[in-house]
């Protein structure tokens, strides 16, 4: 679904992503975690086609995302870390515009909003403009627009991040939903149980490195993940 | 504690002002200063430029009125159009930037005295102030000084009435910001509310002022009367303009009463900053009720998000879309006044040939004032990661951005073109090369204004009115506009008569023809690209 390839990207003098390749198949939860400032969002960025890297390949559903962007991006969608949405629209508007641009039928969209919006508890805020709501009804929203044109891929930085735990726990629970129907999800998560429980894959960044990558067994072992995170960060050091 | 979030406050207001992208390596760091340089000097011009204008209109009545010894009147009319210029100029930056400033929150939940929020505050709002109310002030002082002579007092009267102008600014700008504050915490159309009453402000302006400019010419005959009236009931309006001749008492009398404006003000925001500057605006909710939508394109999407952000702002319709009005008006103007004014122009050959060229002229500065596109890539903000994220080209948004523009100046500059072509007395090529360069132009401020907001972005806004307002796209954009009409009509005068007018109009309109398709090149190919990598 992902294939990422030998990406690097340099701010400056500062290498941000070195060499990086991962490989995220039909049907994977992967989660991508590592320290504050070790490349997570910039390889999210790059992924999903707002970020220029300096080398390497990206491949979305055999789709080149540099020959083919429109193409890639159709097949994706991204909540960001800190899901800055329109705020002089409504809920409603906002979900309307993004199922515009994805090209989502009047029935489907209804269908998808009226589902989403119940689920998550925020249909009798949709007529609210955006600027009125909580960061926890900022997610969600951002939520329903990437679930409403069904994308094969979507890609997720800390999305648990301002959801209650009620929220948390229905995210997690769309999030296999998706990817039993042969979706893919690639998501960043400083939540280590988390990425422990839903992730069937999961890489381990350290300074724009990876250092390790696979299914949850084969990383962490009979150990467990935040105790195998900790002893990887320390042996890099 | 101060002075950091006083330099946080003027980092805010100058450096965001002209910095360009992130300079990450050396060289595009002298990039940025070097443009950075350019920019504050093309600003030094236009606003030399404003206040040059305003010495001239000063020169020709403050002469009249030392003659008649009634110097104060001069100081009542100059610091009352700098005290109404200030205030208007900066009512709406003070309530953005005071009350409901984003990083409000953040400054409050932090160990630091409110008071030094508020002072930090007040010293964005008094800089604007003083940058408004000093365009007219200072050159209407420096021209006292240098037609009456300059002694002691009247130096120190100039002196403080610049200050007491930018303090009484201060104060008013103050409290009508807290009354647009407290409005629009309630109000829920309140970006069309707002709107209204502001065009309600201007439109008394407007009236006030073409009332006085009609009295002007018989001003020196009615301004011994109303000199005289003034000084038997507006006694503080007298002592105010005696402060510029140096009257002890005058300046006394009002730096007491601007302290006690002041003290009363800084009560007000002690006691209700915190209320407003954290309240949650509370418009009435409203209820979500399915309806049935339509499928729309993904352009016809972009448009309506970019007409969203337009409706959804006071800020953004009043400074960028004014002069859609002005057009509307000037239009209006000479429908019902045209013939009188023309047949004023006529009374000479000589004018009659120049009325085309010049009604093109004002139509040209009046279209080119039209600053929607400008800030619409700034506008963004931190939100742009959606419109990269989304399966559109950049020219699909920027092109969005572009018919915005387009769509709301089409009427009033085609109605504004087609009245100032049915009233010149032209031939029929001169008429419609007068509508070729009025269009062309309206449509070159539209590309120009992107292109600006390309090369100089500003994603990083705590609050909106700094791309609206205070950034250099808009005061390039509005200064070129006003620049290039004035050498459109200034060297028709001074060269053009000579080739012709209809050579002169035909030079502009393949200049703007040229223009235009080098910038519609220029923001589909690289703009686009720019946009992309922001």
């Amino acid at each position: 679904m992902l294939n990422i390839s030998h990406l690097t990207k340099r701010y400056g003098d500062k290498v941000a992503v070195d060499d990086l390749s991962l490989r995220i198949a039909p049907g994977e939860i992967y989660g991508f975690i590592g320290h504050n400032g070790a490349g997570k969002t910039t390889t999210l960025k790059a992924a999903v086609g707002i970020m220029q890297y300096d080398s390497g390949t990206i491949t979305i559903d055999g789709l080149d995302l540099q020959a083919d962007p429109l193409g890639c991006k159709a097949k994706i969608a991204y909540i960001p870390d800190n899901p800055d949405l329109y705020d002089y629209m409504t809920g409603i508007k906002y979900l309307n515009f993004i199922a515009d641009v994805f090209g989502v039928s009047p029935e489907d969209r209804s269908r998808r909003i009226r589902e989403l919006a119940d689920r998550l508890e925020l249909t009798s805020d949709l007529a609210q403009p955006i600027s009125a709501y909580s960061h926890g009804m900022k997610q969600k929203l951002a939520i329903i627009s990437a679930w409403i044109h069904t994308p094969r891929l979507i890609l997720m930085d800390e999305p648990f991040v301002g959801l209650d735990p009620k929220a948390s726990h229905l995210l997690k629970q769309m999030m296999r939903e998706h990817c039993n129907s042969g979706g893919a999800i690639f998501f960043s998560t400083h939540v280590l149980e988390v990425a422990e429980k839903l992730c069937d894959r999961v890489a381990i960044i350290k300074q724009g490195r990876l250092i390790r990558s696979g299914t949850m067994e084969e990383v962490k072992g009979d150990d467990s993940l935040e105790e195998v995170f900790l002893e990887l960060e320390d042996e890099t050091c | 504690m101060l002075k950091v979030l006083i330099k946080k406050q003027v980092s805010e207001m100058l450096i965001r002002t002209f910095r360009r992208r992130r300079a990450s390596s050396s060289g595009e760091k002298g990039k940025a200063a070097r443009s950075g340089i350019g920019t504050i000097i093309l600003l030094a011009l236009a606003a030399l430029y404003l206040a040059g204008a305003f010495a001239a209109l000063c020169l020709s009545i403050c002469e009249d009125l030392l003659t008649i010894e009634m110097g104060w009147m001069y100081f009542v009319l100059t610091g009352g159009a700098a005290v109404v210029f200030g205030t208007f100029g900066s009512i709406f930056s003070t309530c953005f930037s005071l009350y409901l400033a984003k990083d409000n929150d953040l400054l409050l939940s932090m160990p630091i005295p409110i008071r030094d929020v508020i002072l930090s505050r007040l010293c964005g709002v008094y800089f604007m102030g003083l940058l408004y109310s000093g365009m007219i002030i200072i050159p209407a002082v420096a021209v006292f000084w240098i037609t009456g002579g300059v002694t002691v007092s009247n130096l120190i009267g100039g002196l403080v009435i610049i200050l007491l102008v930018s303090l009484i600014v201060l104060g008013l700008s103050c409290l009508l910001g807290w009354v647009v504050a407290k409005l629009s915490q309630r109000l829920k159309n309140r970006s069309f509310l707002t709107v209204l009453i502001a065009l309600v402000f201007v439109g008394l302006y407007y009236f006030v002022y073409f009332k006085v400019m009609k009295e002007v010419q018989n001003l020196l005959t009615i301004m011994i009367r109303v000199g005289e009236s003034i000084r038997n009931s507006a006694y503080p309006i007298y002592l105010f303009g005696r402060i510029g001749e140096g009257d002890w008492l005058g300046m006394l009398c009002w730096a007491v009463g601007v302290a006690l404006l002041l003290s009363l003000i800084w009560l007000i925001l002690k006691k209700t900053f915190l209320n407003i500057s954290t309240a949650t605006p509370t418009p009435k909710r409203a209820v979500y009720r399915e309806k049935a939508v339509r499928q729309g394109s993904a352009s016809a999407a972009l448009f309506r998000k970019e007409w969203y952000r337009f409706t959804t702002s006071a800020n953004y319709m009043l400074n960028c879309g004014m002069a859609l009005l002005l057009l509307l008006g000037f239009g209006i103007y000479l429908l019902i006044q045209g013939d009188k004014l023309l047949s004023v122009s006529m009374l000479s050959g000589s004018l009659a040939s120049i009325v085309p060229v010049m009604l093109c002229a004002v139509c040209c500065m009046l279209g080119g004032m039209v600053d929607i596109s400008t800030p619409s890539v700034s506008l963004e903000g931190r939100s742009i990661w959606q419109v990269q994220c989304l399966p559109v080209t950049p020219w699909q948004v920027l092109r969005a951005k572009l018919f915005l523009h387009l769509s709301l100046a089409a009427v009033p500059t085609l109605f504004c073109s087609v009245v100032i072509v049915l009233l010149a007395p032209a031939s029929l090529v001169e008429k419609l090369l007068m509508l070729a360069v009025s269009i062309l132009n309206a449509i070159m401020f539209a590309l120009y204004g992107l292109f600006l907001g390309l090369k100089i972005p500003n994603l990083n806004w705590t609050n909106e009115i700094t791309p609206i307002k205070q950034s250099a796209p808009i005061f390039l954009s509005i200064f070129s506009g006003i620049g290039l009409s004035m050498a459109f009509a200034g060297l028709y005068l001074w060269l053009g008569r000579e080739l012709g007018t209809t050579a002169w109009l035909g030079i502009f309109a393949l200049l703007f023809l040229v223009l235009d398709t080098a910038l519609y090149f220029w923001l589909k190919g690289p703009g686009s690209r720019r946009f992309a990598n922001l």
